[in-house]
């Protein structure tokens, strides 16, 4: 039991949940502000990862390149995204109608194609960073660089993402709008500007995370799918549309699933993320952090 | 101030509204009475931008404006207090407050338009940290004309600010209407109180069907027969 204790495993849950958090905060955000629901948000992870591999290994640029080049390119293709195909389905009352379930849809298309074209260009082989990472150890705690650099930035980020929310003006339009759009509309916030910001900033922070991925872990066209899956369990636990709540929980889902899998084992951790997720359909359908804001 | 000139706007294939002519000016009540389901929302929600109107024309400040989004028609100072108040539940009063000056316009302005506000209804400024949803209906009301006020509007759309409240609090929501009256800013009040809305206003519109059935001065539309038996109950 004593290996339960131990800082390393702590880093490591710490680590986990910190990107499960950045990753479902771009779900949670396109969600609340628009109520579509992005079944590719783990295709924009991949993609992000495949940005920064170009960046660094085929281009030879530096992380500190390599990373916000991933968000910046993210960050475009969400705004090409909503304003190609998502402006006009929005915009049309009688598409709007059916938007959540066409959407699943749309997403579900975009997920296959992004799979593709990335297998097209870079083929489907798994690819990895050149590391010639310095191994780092503190207290009982062994790392290399560039993990505890993505553990900091995942934090930083976070961190910033919280802060701008609950303060800037920005945030509280976001806020607004998750709430209820009528009444965010009358209140003079742009619906349409705040919707391609929604895609632009989600897609960024997806695209970042994926890029921070790629410094430690190899790569794949079809990396994508087990981060949508962990993003979903992530925003039901956190609530709908609440996107503290989905950072809080982002952290959670980490900290269960490296310990539970510590203390049984590998094999045991589909079932206690899931468990734990059925546990609080159950109990608390609304999420953990009072729930839904509709 | 605000002209609105054979206006028709409806719900998909619903048509609600047929030919609204009606001008609202600055510095004056305009009352807007009829029954329930008679079109006063639909107006009121066509006028603030939530729906587009099928055909006719608004223009405000003399600049048309059917086609810009409600964000627009906030900006150029055309401001709705909705029915139903649509507060923002789970955000403070405060934050409630401090949304309707979203504009870039009214930002610089918002902390003096706060302690304005906090002033002219006290109890809101004793709730500041509250959630809004957990607002008594009279309290809700205050946050939403005080959110309507934040935005420096030239023109209030004031949509049933009376209705499911205790007499003692609509009459407090009245004099507050004739305190912003007195500022210069003009008001379409929709209405189910007919008697208080005509005491109070300038001029008034009665809608029946989605049509306009009678309009004129206030005094006049007191006197009238028909309005005396359907709306007044005399």
């Amino acid at each position: 039991m004593s290996s339960l204790l131990s800082g390393q495993l702590l880093f490591a849950a710490l680590a986990t949940g910190g990107l499960y958090a950045l990753v479902a905060f771009g779900l949670n955000l396109i969600y609340g502000t628009l109520r579509l629901l992005n079944v590719a948000h783990g295709e924009i992870v991949m993609l992000g990862a495949y940005a920064a591999y170009w960046a660094m290994t085929m281009m030879g640029g530096a992380p500190l390149f390599a990373l916000p080049l991933a968000a910046l390119l993210l960050g475009a293709f969400g705004f090409a995204l909503y304003g190609g195909l998502f402006r006009l389905a929005l915009s049309r009352p009688a598409l709007m109608k059916r938007i959540e379930g066409n959407s699943l849809l749309l997403f579900f298309g975009v997920s296959i194609i992004l799979q593709n074209a990335v297998s097209l260009v870079f083929s489907a082989s798994p690819r990895a960073n050149k590391a010639d990472d310095a191994l780092i150890a503190f207290a009982d705690i062994q790392t290399s660089q560039s993990r505890l650099m993505a553990v900091a930035i995942t934090f930083l980020v976070c961190l910033s993402l919280a802060i701008a929310l609950k303060t800037s003006w920005a945030g509280r339009a976001v806020r607004a709008m998750i709430q209820n759009r009528d009444a965010a509309a009358i209140v003079g916030i742009p619906l349409d500007r705040l919707q391609a910001w929604s895609f632009a900033i989600g897609f960024a922070v997806a695209g970042l995370a994926g890029a921070l991925v790629s410094l430690f872990e190899q790569i794949s066209p079809f990396m994508g799918f087990p981060y949508t899956v962990a993003a979903f369990v992530v925003i039901i636990l956190g609530g709908l549309g609440n996107l503290a709540g989905s950072l809080a929980a982002g952290l959670l889902l980490g900290v269960v699933e490296t310990f539970g899998v510590a203390a049984t084992s590998a094999n045991w951790r589909s079932i206690l993320v899931w468990g734990i997720f059925i546990l609080v359909m159950l109990l608390k359908p609304q999420g953990l952090f009072g729930g839904s804001r509709r | 101030m605000l002209e609105i000139e054979r206006l028709e706007a409806g719900y998909g294939d619903v048509a609600v509204l047929h030919g609204i002519d009606l001008t609202v000016e600055a510095g004056a009540v305009t009352a807007l009475l009829g029954s329930n389901g008679a079109g006063k929302t639909t107006l009121m929600s066509t006028l603030a931008g939530l729906i587009a109107p099928s055909a006719g024309r608004l223009r405000f400040a003399g600049q048309p404006i059917e086609r810009l989004p409600a964000s627009r028609r906030v900006e150029m100072g055309l401001v709705l207090v909705p029915e139903g108040r649509m507060l923002f539940p789970d955000s403070s009063v405060e934050e409630n407050l401090l949304l309707g000056a979203y504009t870039h316009a009214a930002r610089p302005m918002a902390r003096a338009r706060l302690s304005e506000i906090y002033a002219l209804f006290p109890r809101l400024a004793e709730r500041r940290r509250q959630r809004a949803g957990s607002l008594s209906g009279g309290e809700q009301q205050m946050a939403a004309l005080g959110r309507g006020l934040m935005a420096g509007p030239k023109i209030l759309l004031l949509d049933e600010p009376s209705l499911g409240l205790a007499p003692k609090m609509a009459q407090l929501v009245f004099e507050t209407i004739a305190a912003i009256r007195a500022q210069g800013i003009g008001i379409l009040l929709a209405e189910q109180d007919a008697h208080a809305a005509l005491k109070l206003a300038d001029s008034a519109l009665v809608l029946e069907n989605g049509r306009p059935v009678l309009a004129g001065p206030a005094a006049q539309l007191r006197a009238n027969t028909q309005v005396r038996e359907s709306y007044l109950g005399l």
